[in-house]
């Protein structure tokens, strides 16, 4: 009887916790009917400002901008690592020669001016007066130094391939000149990119290359105050900035790698803006109170790979098979659901050249047809090498089901990064991500020279890449480009699958935040009402 | 005492010769290397085959590991390939906050498992006894790192009254805290309630208790010396569970300990940092063992008796074990 009695007490209280914890748990979802309007209101800036109004005639700001950071940057020396994630940091704390406006074109930064001598010779004109966050007045000898570096330096050599690092030279204390090897039309892109950070060169030969990058002493408008390893990185405004005094003192970028993790900082407004949003978290963002989502067409770009030594790919048949078969509208709705497009091109068209063509590929009984054409009427095996990234496996998945459908069977392996670069010529399909400014490092995987998953091995596009690159013109240099995508785009060496938006969230008392395809923010912009 | 200290951290080489031999191992024949990974594939095959040779990632397995070990005798656990620090640096950075994450789970556990048990066995079958083995049965099936989302999303998200990330301020302590102890409050409980339930019903309590002395100095001052042995192993084997445990937390909460470094250089296959790492946890793990070993000695004067024999007070040693 007692016995009985206190069962029946255990399992109330049982049932109690269990209905608790899933209350709890699911409690958040009723809250939006509360905020209907805060979607109405994403995306547009002003939001924040005309509600701080309200309460107060004089907003008052934020000292400290908070930053949720999706991975910690191994260093911050520019030259030593070419990462979004370090480069999301250094570019508050670096300048470079030159920056770019919106239609590409360089505008000064540290220098002033500059002309172009002849194919190979640039010569700079610096700004006067420019101190690093050390104290040190930038030289010209900063400069010659950064790009000798930049040649050198294994994280960044690839990069400034054309650049000739010996014979870059000091004209006068303000005045370099920077010689290339062969015509390099992306210098400015190269430039002004991550890797173009003009180093305080006393600072890294005292300190050393290592240490340098944990000690960064750049001219930009914030410097390093303290780095606490896997935990944050606080910066305060550099007070001898060239520019336009930082608005906000200090930033802090907390490292948190996981992304839901990321979603709970904003939601509990313990970030102001988040960087790198995924795709799938978007959807809970855009309903939580008092957050935006902001998202703008960028460089990301994901594309199928084929392997052009493999025996079998080599058939431009099979190829195109293996492409009609895809239906990439289905699979691009489903995974990126609203935060990419189709590619309708080679390269994203945000990228000059990229030359668009009409994306409905889709065509089941052709694929058929062309299968059987090469002899593969029975049907066919292919090996689909994918790294273990959510979006990808699921992009995988869909193409997997999709090939079946005309009698191709995939066998999915899943590879981290390291063990599936290390595949090399072995696998047959692989699938990609990448971001890139310039049309001549977005297609550089054409290359033959960079070997890797394509393997393409052709000598007449590696000439057409190389002629491109040289082309100071911009108009003859799209042109160019033009060729190049309808080259690729019938010849079926990959099939680009989506072109990506770069995606951010927001507190709504952000002000002054400007759109950047590459999560390389200006912070000293950005402002946070109180 | 100080012989059989000796022979514990004797002891202590070829364990951490295995663990050392073993990890290295599995490292070294995990596809891919440091280089693919450090360069990216915007490199060149010669820019990473250069690499590798910088790495002296082409020598041999045994030239290899025995390099590293003669490295790590000398202090020297290598240079993080990421960020070009010396491990150790990296390490020491990080080694206080999981030691102190594991411990504070290990005290709680202590605190809430130690009381509960022994609520629990002196009032078996009450509905405190109940409550407690069923919360301990929740506790130790639980997984660890769904009960860390369910807390983060409670306390964080929909109440708004504890940090989700981070160990920042005392406040941020709390959810990690009580996520890593939860399963080991629960081990200990059931520890603590079965080896005093033995106790308890042992003669000498029940003349304790004829003699007229109260119930609470009874169980405090009698019972409960007497079942901490158990205890104390367990709660030895939880700081080292805790330890790797700390990982899960450290992953979830967004805290720079060595579990989350750990976790973050498999991924960048940055090998000195995962061997360095797992030397350090085996290491503690040991050193915490060895102290736990020397505290059964201070607890059960029985034990202390078998290490003094040696030194001629073998009477009194023989003594204490036949009176008890």
């Amino acid at each position: 009887m007692k016995r009985r009695k206190v069962s029946r007490i255990m399992s109330l209280f049982l049932a109690l916790t269990m209905t608790s914890l899933l209350a709890a748990g699911c409690g958040q979802k009723s809250s939006p009917n509360g905020s209907a309007d805060a979607p109405a209101n994403a995306g547009n800036t002003d939001t924040g400002t005309s509600t701080s109004t309200s309460t107060s005639t004089t907003p008052t700001y934020k000292d400290t901008l908070t930053i949720a950071h999706w991975e910690e940057p191994t260093t911050l020396d520019p030259q030593a690592q070419g990462k979004m994630s370090c480069g999301a940091v250094t570019v508050q704390i670096y300048d470079t020669l030159i920056t770019l406006d919106e239609n590409k074109s360089p505008v000064p930064a540290l220098a002033e001016k500059w002309e172009q001598i002849d194919d190979t010779t640039f010569r700079f004109y610096l700004r006067e007066g420019v101190k690093f966050h050390n104290g040190d007045t930038l030289t010209a000898e900063d400069v010659r130094y950064t790009i000798a570096r930049a040649c050198t330096n294994p994280g960044s050599s690839s990069t400034y391939k054309s650049f000739d690092g010996e014979n870059t030279k000091v004209i006068d204390d303000l005045t370099v000149e920077i010689k290339l090897k062969s015509p390099d039309a992306s210098i400015f892109d190269t430039l002004n990119g991550q890797r173009g950070g003009i180093v305080c060169k006393r600072a890294v030969e005292e300190l050393g290359e290592d240490a340098y990058g944990h000690a960064p002493v750049g001219t930009g408008p914030y410097k390093l105050a303290e780095w606490q390893t896997g935990t944050e990185l606080r910066l305060v405004a550099n007070e001898n900035y060239w520019g336009e005094t930082p608005k906000t003192p200090n930033i802090v970028f907390k490292i948190i790698t996981e992304s839901a993790n990321r979603v709970i900082e904003m939601e509990t407004g313990n970030a102001d803006i988040c960087l790198n949003v995924l795709a799938s978290e978007v959807a809970r963002l855009e309903e939580a109170e008092g957050l935006r989502v902001e998202m703008g067409t960028g460089y990301q770009y994901t594309t199928v790979t084929f392997n052009m030594q493999d025996p079998v790919l080599s058939d431009i048949r099979v190829r195109q098979a293996l492409v009609f078969a895809i239906d990439r509208e289905a699979i691009v709705n489903a995974v990126y659901k609203g935060t990419a497009t189709v590619a309708d091109s080679i390269m994203p068209t945000t990228l000059l050249g990229a030359k668009t063509y009409d994306p409905n590929l889709y065509d089941v009984e052709k694929a058929k047809a062309l299968l059987a054409e090469a002899g593969y009427a029975d049907g066919l095996t292919i090996n689909f090498v994918v790294q273990p990234l959510e979006e990808m496996q699921r992009i995988t998945e869909a193409i997997q089901n999709m090939w079946k459908q005309i009698g191709v069977e995939t066998n999915v392996s899943t590879a981290e990064v390291a063990a599936y670069l290390a595949q090399g010529n072995t696998l047959q399909v692989g699938i990609r991500n990448g971001s890139a400014s310039d049309p001549a490092s977005t297609l550089i995987i054409y290359d033959s020279a960079f070997g890797d998953r394509l393997n393409s091995n052709n000598a007449e596009l590696d000439k057409m890449l190389a002629d491109a690159k040289g082309i100071y013109d911009v108009n003859e240099r799209s042109a160019a480009y033009h060729e190049i995508c309808d080259y690729l785009w019938e010849a079926k060496w990959s099939l680009p699958i989506a072109f990506k938006k770069t995606i951010y969230a927001l507190s709504d008392k952000v002000e002054g935040f400007e759109f950047d395809a590459m999560n390389y923010l200006e912070m000293e912009k950005i402002s946070v009402a109180e | 005492m100080l012989r059989f200290i000796g022979k514990r951290v004797l002891m202590m080489i070829p364990v951490l010769l295995g663990v050392s031999l073993i990890i290295f191992t599995m490292m070294y024949f995990t596809p891919g290397d440091a280089a693919d990974m450090l360069l990216g594939d915007s490199a060149t095959i010669e820019q990473k085959e250069q690499l590798r040779n910088d790495l002296k990632l082409n020598e041999p397995y045994l030239v290899q590991y025995i390099n590293y070990m003669k490295g790590v005798l000398r202090g020297n656990l290598g240079t993080s390939y990421s960020t070009k620090r010396p491990v150790t640096e990296e390490l020491l950075d990080r080694f206080p906050t999981t030691v102190k994450l594991a411990g504070a789970g290990v005290l709680l556990s202590l605190c809430f498992g130690v009381t509960m048990g022994i609520i629990s066995a002196t009032k078996q079958y009450s509905i405190f006894d109940n409550l407690a083995t069923s919360f301990s049965l929740l506790g130790v099936s639980i997984p660890n790192f769904w009960l860390a989302l369910m807390l983060i999303i409670i306390f964080a998200v929909n109440w708004k009254i504890l940090p989700p990330s981070g160990l920042s301020t005392p406040l941020h302590w709390i959810l990690p805290i009580i996520s890593l102890g939860m399963n080991s409050t629960a081990t200990i409980m059931r520890m603590t309630r079965s080896s005093m339930l033995e106790v308890v019903r042992q003669d000498y309590i029940r003349t304790a208790r004829a003699k007229g002395q109260k119930e609470l100095f009874v169980i405090l001052r009698h019972a409960l010396p007497n079942a901490l042995i158990p205890i104390i192993t367990v709660a030895g084997l939880q700081f080292g569970r805790l330890m790797g445990g700390a990982v899960m937390a450290e992953t979830v909460f967004s805290i720079a300990g060595i579990g989350k470094l750990m976790v973050d250089a498999i991924k960048l296959q940055n090998y000195p940092i995962v061997q360095g790492g797992v030397l350090l946890i085996a290491f503690s793990t040991s050193i915490v063992n060895l102290i736990i070993d020397i505290l059964y000695a201070f607890v059960d004067p029985r034990i202390r008796s078998q290490y003094i024999k040696p030194k001629k007070t073998q009477t009194a040693g023989k003594g204490a074990v036949t009176n008890a």
